[in-house]
This record gives structure tokens, C-alpha cells and sequence, in this order.
């Protein structure tokens, strides 16, 4: 296909008895013909669709009542494949497909019509040597599809566009070597038949010899091509119609012809009514179509025989040729290409798909680390917005620390100092109370006043003037008393005393010791004091 | 599929698994991390702020508290010199016995080996605390050998009076006393680091 169209670029005739008999042999000199135009076209690394013709593949089309699931009808289908093959389908290359029953604007309401469902099977062997000369012409095969089954999809949605209102339809197309009868009524087809004459078997009956009718009664031997030029000029002759260029009239080449003609009649007769209602068959009108729909006299020969009016022959239909009908159908359905490419296809599939799937989850990892990327740098950025922020408040925080450090180690030098000071004692005090409380007759020779094992004490020397020991021991006593009233001084005891002469006159000796109450405890004794007076008032 | 173009399949799946596991592993994995790493950074340093700026609006009081505390740490070590430093000793002590009259005989330091331990540490402020001893003899009436050690205890920093030993000296003109004292002087210094540091020195000029 070139520029969105068909060109017939090439072409070989077949020995069609030798394709009946010996397919390898025959397809071996097309495989070698498709390498030799591959090269001369350069089509080397084109996708090929293959469309074929072969009397062997095994095409079945079946009707099933409305309702029945696909699944199910490709069920039937497939085991009616089996029953016919006798063997399983797992190695052989088939296919089901379901048939458009109804035109597309009546596909959405409820299907109502039967499920028609089209089946082919082919060898495995045939299929992998039409991959194979694809295969070795350079080029890839995109699908194998069986004549019979394009033209039967391509019969069907023709029917459908011609059956478009209550017109019940009947239409024939004929291509070389069978035929496809297609029914249709209020958009809905109502049968498919395939019938296994075509232009071929026409073509065929004029190979035989053909009586002269006339005065010397002589034979003609015609030739496949002349056969099939006169079949495509004359078509179906009329008894009277004279062909100078053989000297035969149509009285001589309709008896040859009369039982293919007899036979397709029969066929769509048949057909026909059991597949049409009673009042349908009446209203029946019958198109042509494929090539066979430019076969002259076709029409007008087929309708007299059934006794149905024939409809205008559809052009477009008849010049579609089945090439074209194989590139416009979807072939994915109906390939028929051999297990092994299959297989290379779905290998070859799963392939891509996984490396798509690499692709894919690549872009998205690379997607997502520049993402992340992206949002480091965001973030980074904004870090450093918070950094400079934070640099002018850091300050007062650094203050605050400072603050704390400063408060605590006061707070240690205090608590030092009050360990330090725990002993002090307020010698200036005992001194001065010493000095006011000593009386005149009491000597002091000597005050100590000391930190003896972290306590506060003073020691006190001294002498009392006194004739009389009793008078020096009353007033040594009075002097302890009177130091002892003080709050500061506690514990005074009496040490040593001794008589002794002092500037001749008598005296008593003594000793006394005093614990001192240290700083700390006048502090929280004059806090004590204060406290009472304050409750007292 | 048969059994060479499955493994073949399964290969490459393999292959394939490898090739994004690695991509992940080498280009999106080691950016989420340091993504996560960075957020989690940011987020500290959001709270951080957060806390700081709660500080930052009591900065006046804080600056003000500042100041105190560095004229309170002043004042302890102005108050630890003369445990220090044996010059401003002798000098406050000359300085004191003149105003009170005191003849002072002898001055001596006493040598002490159970100095406090002062060990550094990283995570507690330290002060540096000292004592210095001194055994000093002087003579002087009665009265102002008290306004004497009154002073020593008043006005000479950190000082105890440790102990007082008055004996009388009978002299004829006029009566006076012989004081031996023993006195010990502590300092607490606050270390001068944080006098120096630049947030005190912020918080000199609020």
C-alpha cells in the first residue's frame, strides 16, 4: 500500500491443481517471488499483511440464539473447531471471532439478534511458511488472514449499511473460489453462509471442451486465461449472444455453466428461506457484491433463477477488491500466523512492554530525585532565610545564657562564702560587751577569742581583787553570770582559780570559757526577734 | 512462549529490576535522605526560633539583669583582692591601723597547703576560690583594738577574724594592749571570661 492506496504492484500466476496438491512446493515459488520484489520494491523492514487463499483452511461460521455471552459462543465455536479437527487448537493456528451482528447505532441498544461467530484453523506448517518467506523477503509480519473470513467481515458490514431500514436484504459475494450469502433485516443480520463456489469453478467449466453448435459441430479447448477473460467480458452469456472471436454463441457455453449456476441458486434458495420470516421473503431484494459483483449478466441470471428482484449492483462493494477489505478489517482477530511468530510476538511484546515499564519507572525515580532535589534546595534555601532570622534573635538568647551563667556562679560564690563565713563571729561585739560588762575590781589579763574546730569561743584570764576568798568567788560568779545574760556569749564555765598576792594585796585568779554565737546564727536570731515583734504588734 | 523465551523474559525482568533498583538506590534514594535530613533540620531550627524569639522579646530585662549581676560579680572580686594580692593587703591594713591609732608590729602571711580544689569543667561555670592568712601583731588602747578588728571584718572584702588574742601591756602613759590576730582572707573570684564575653558586652549598652 502506497500513498493510502492499493497499487497491484506485482503478480504470479499459480498452477491451481498444483496448489490443490502440493501447497509447499507451490508457495516455495512465491516465497522466492516475494524476496525478489521485496528487493526490487525495497521493502525490506516493512510490516507485511498476508492475505491468503488456500482450499485447506478449515473456515466455520455458527449462529447462536441471542443472549449467549462471547465467552460462551467462542466456547462453542472452539469446541466445534476441535470435533472438526480432531485435535486440540493449542498448535495450530485459528481463530474466532465474533461477527458484527447489527449495525452500530442499534450495537447500543439491547442485543436482540443471534451471535454469529466466525472460526478458521489453519496448519501449522503452511502458516510458518508464509512467516518465513515474510520472514526471509527482509520484512515483518504483521498478520496471516484468511481470505474467506475478510470477505465475510467485509460482506456482513456491507449487508448492514444496505440493511438500514425494514428492507430485508440478501447479499452475495463472490470472490474467486467461494461465495459469502449474507441476510439482514432491520439492521440486524440474520444468517452468514458460506458457499464454496466462486468465479474460479465459472472459469473452470469453460476449461472443458465446448461443443460447436452448428453445421461442423467441432470442440473448443479454451485456455485458463482466455477461459477467465471471456468469463470477465461476457460474464453469464445469453443463449444468443455471438463471440466471433471463438465463433461460439451463449448456446454454447451455458451448458457448462448451468449446474454452477443451478448450484449457487439452490444454495442461496435454501438458504434463504429458513432464514428469512414468511413476509420477508417476499420483500427480499438481492445485491451483489466482491468481484463477482461485475460479472455481467450475474445478477439478472441469479435473480430470475430465485425469483428475488435484484437490487442495484453495489459498485463500491464490487470494486473493493479483498486486498483492500484485508487492510480496512481488523486483523488482530482473525490472524492466523503460526505459533512460533505468536510466540516471538508476544515475547516480543512483553519485551517492549517491560522496557516501556523500565522507561517508565526510570522516569519516575529520576522524576521523583529531581523532585527531591528540588525541594533540598527549597528547603536549603529556607534554612538559610531561618539562619539569617535566627543570627539576630541568637543574640538575646546567647544574653539569656550568660544571664544564667552569671546567676549561678554567684550562687555558688554566695554559697561559698556562707561556708567560708559559717564560723565568723562578731568579735568586735564580745570585745566591746566584755570591756562594758567587766567591773572595776576584775582584772583581765589575758581574752582569747578563737575559732576552736569551727566553733566560736572566748577565753577570758583575769583576777578579782578580794580579801576574802568568798568575796572573790561571789564576784567571779556575778561576773559569769552577767557575760552568760549575754545572748551572744553561752556556756560560760568556770576554769581554774587561784588565790594569789597582787601588788600585796589579795586576789583571786580565774579562768572562763564562752561558746560565741557565730554571725549566721545572729542574723537568723535577729530575724526571729524582729519576726516576734512584729507579732506582738 | 516456550521455556527459552520465558527465561529469557525472566532474564531481562531481572535485568530490568536491577537497572531501576540501582537508578533508585544511585540517583532518588541518597537525595531523599539528605531531603529528610534537611527537613528534619529545618523543623529543629523553626523550634529553635521559635524558643529563641520568645527570649528575644524579654531581651531589655535580660540586658538590665546583665548589668546587675556583672556589678554584683564585680563587687565579689574587688571583694577577693586582698587575698590576692599581697600589696593591697599590706596597704588596706596600714590604711585601717592609721585611722584607728594602731601601731602595727608585724605582718605575716601564712603559708596554707588545703587551698580549695578548683577543677574546670566544661558544662558548669567555675569560680576561682581562694584563702590567704595572715598573722598580724600590733598594739593600741583597748577601744580602738576593737574598731580595729571591727574594720578588718568590715572593710577588708571576704575577711574572718579567726582569732584574737589581747593581752594587756601596763603601760605607765597609757594603757594599751597587745592584739595578736589571726585573720584569713577568701576570694570568690567569677572568671573573666564572662566579663569578656561579647554578649556582656552587649549588655553593657542596651
Amino acid at each position: 500500500m502506497r500513498n493510502s492506496s492499493i497499487e497491484p504492484l506485482e503478480s504470479i500466476a499459480l498452477d491451481s491443481e498444483l496448489a490443490e496438491t502440493d501447497w509447499q512446493s507451490c508457495f516455495d515459488h512465491i516465497a522466492s517471488q516475494i524476496g525478489v520484489w521485496s528487493d526490487h520494491h525495497k521493502l525490506s523492514g516493512a510490516s507485511a499483511k498476508v492475505l491468503f487463499w488456500r482450499s485447506q483452511t478449515r473456515s466455520k461460521i455458527i449462529s447462536l440464539p441471542a443472549g449467549t455471552s462471547t465467552r460462551q459462543a467462542h466456547s462453542a465455536m472452539a469446541l466445534s473447531l476441535i470435533e472438526s479437527e480432531n485435535n486440540t487448537l493449542d498448535n495450530l493456528p485459528h481463530a474466532i471471532f465474533t461477527l458484527p451482528s447489527s449495525s452500530k447505532s442499534s450495537e447500543k441498544k439491547k442485543q436482540t439478534g443471534k451471535v454469529h461467530i466466525l472460526g478458521c484453523v489453519e496448519d501449522e506448517q503452511s502458516m510458518q511458511l508464509v512467516a518465513n518467506a515474510i520472514q526471509n523477503a527482509g520484512m515483518t509480519l504483521s498478520a496471516i488472514l484468511p481470505a474467506c473470513s475478510v470477505a465475510t467481515v467485509q460482506t456482513i458490514q456491507r449487508t448492514l449499511e444496505l440493511a438500514h431500514g425494514h428492507q430485508p436484504v440478501l447479499l452475495l459475494r463472490t470472490d474467486d473460489h467461494e461465495s459469502t450469502l449474507v441476510g439482514a433485516c432491520n439492521n440486524q443480520i440474520l444468517f452468514i453462509r458460506q458457499i464454496r463456489t466462486g468465479m474460479a469453478q465459472f472459469i473452470s467449466a469453460w476449461l472443458r471442451p465446448i461443443s460447436r453448435k452448428g453445421p461442423d459441430e467441432s470442440e473448443l479447448r479454451l485456455t485458463e486465461q482466455q477461459a477467465s477473460e471471456l468469463f470477465m467480458t461476457q460474464g453469464i452469456p445469453s443463449p444468443d449472444l455471438e463471440i466471433p472471436q471463438y465463433q461460439i454463441t451463449g448456446r454454447d457455453l451455458l451448458p457448462s455453466m448451468q449446474p454452477i449456476i443451478q448450484k449457487l441458486s439452490v444454495e442461496i434458495k435454501q438458504t434463504a428461506r429458513f432464514g428469512f420470516e414468511t413476509h420477508q421473503r417476499d420483500a427480499v431484494k438481492l445485491y451483489l457484491a466482491g468481484p463477482g459483483g461485475n460479472i455481467p449478466r450475474m445478477g439478472e441470471v441469479l435473480s430470475a433463477h430465485l425469483d428475488i428482484p435484484c437490487g442495484q449492483n453495489d459498485s463500491q462493494a464490487s470494486n473493493d477488491s479483498l486486498l483492500a477489505s484485508a487492510l480496512k478489517v481488523n486483523a488482530k482477530p482473525i490472524d492466523l500466523s503460526p505459533q512460533t511468530v505468536c510466540s516471538l510476538r508476544t515475547l516480543q511484546g512483553s519485551q517492549k512492554a517491560l522496557w516501556i515499564g523500565v522507561a517508565a519507572a526510570f522516569a519516575l525515580i529520576m522524576a521523583d530525585g529531581l523532585v527531591a532535589r528540588h525541594n533540598i534546595q527549597q528547603s536549603k534555601d529556607q534554612l538559610q532565610q531561618l539562619d539569617t532570622s535566627f543570627k539576630s534573635t541568637q543574640v538575646s538568647q546567647s544574653q539569656l545564657d550568660l544571664c544564667n551563667i552569671l546567676s549561678t556562679t554567684l550562687a555558688m560564690a554566695d554559697q561559698n562564702l556562707a561556708d567560708a563565713f559559717k564560723a565568723d563571729a562578731p568579735w568586735p561585739f564580745v570585745l566591746d560587751f566584755i570591756a562594758k560588762t567587766t567591773p572595776a575590781n576584775i582584772r583581765l589579763t589575758n581574752i582569747t577569742l578563737e575559732q576552736d574546730k569551727k566553733l566560736p569561743i572566748a577565753k577570758l584570764h583575769g583576777m578579782v581583787l578580794a580579801d576574802k576568798p568568798e568575796i572573790g568567788a561571789q564576784a567571779i560568779k556575778a561576773y559569769l553570770d552577767q557575760l552568760n545574760a549575754s545572748p551572744i556569749l553561752n556556756n560560760g564555765k568556770l576554769g581554774t582559780t587561784q588565790r594569789l598576792q597582787y601588788n600585796g594585796k589579795e586576789a583571786q585568779q580565774f579562768s572562763l570559757a564562752f561558746s560565741v554565737m557565730p554571725m549566721s546564727s545572729i542574723k537568723l536570731f535577729a530575724n526571729q526577734q524582729v519576726a516576734a515583734v512584729e507579732d506582738g504588734k | 512462549m516456550n521455556t527459552e523465551q520465558r527465561n529469557k523474559i525472566i532474564a531481562q525482568t531481572v535485568v530490568a529490576l536491577s537497572v531501576i533498583v540501582g537508578g533508585y538506590s544511585l540517583f532518588t534514594d541518597p537525595a531523599r535522605k539528605t531531603l529528610a535530613q534537611v527537613q528534619a533540620e529545618l523543623q529543629n531550627t523553626r523550634n529553635t526560633i521559635l524558643e529563641v524569639e520568645t527570649v528575644h522579646a524579654s531581651t531589655p530585662d535580660i540586658q538590665k539583669a546583665i548589668i546587675q549581676l556583672k556589678e554584683l560579680s564585680s563587687q565579689v572580686n574587688e571583694n577577693g583582692r586582698v587575698a590576692r594580692d599581697r600589696g593591697s593587703m599590706f596597704a588596706a591594713l596600714t590604711t585601717i591601723a592609721a585611722q584607728h591609732n594602731i601601731i602595727v608590729e608585724q605582718i605575716e602571711p601564712v603559708e596554707s597547703a588545703d587551698q580549695p580544689a578548683n577543677v574546670p569543667s566544661d558544662n558548669e561555670p567555675q569560680i576561682d576560690a581562694l584563702y590567704q592568712g595572715y598573722r598580724i601583731n600590733i598594739i593600741g588602747q583597748y577601744p580602738e583594738v576593737v574598731a580595729f578588728v571591727r574594720s578588718l571584718q568590715r572593710d577588708l572584702g571576704y575577711t574572718i577574724v579567726r582569732s584574737v588574742r589581747l593581752t594587756p601591756t601596763y603601760s605607765k602613759d597609757s594603757p594599751t594592749v597587745r592584739a595578736d590576730i589571726e585573720t584569713v582572707h577568701h576570694a570568690f573570684d567569677i572568671p573573666q571570661a564572662l566579663f569578656r564575653s561579647t554578649a556582656l558586652d552587649d549588655g553593657d549598652t542596651p
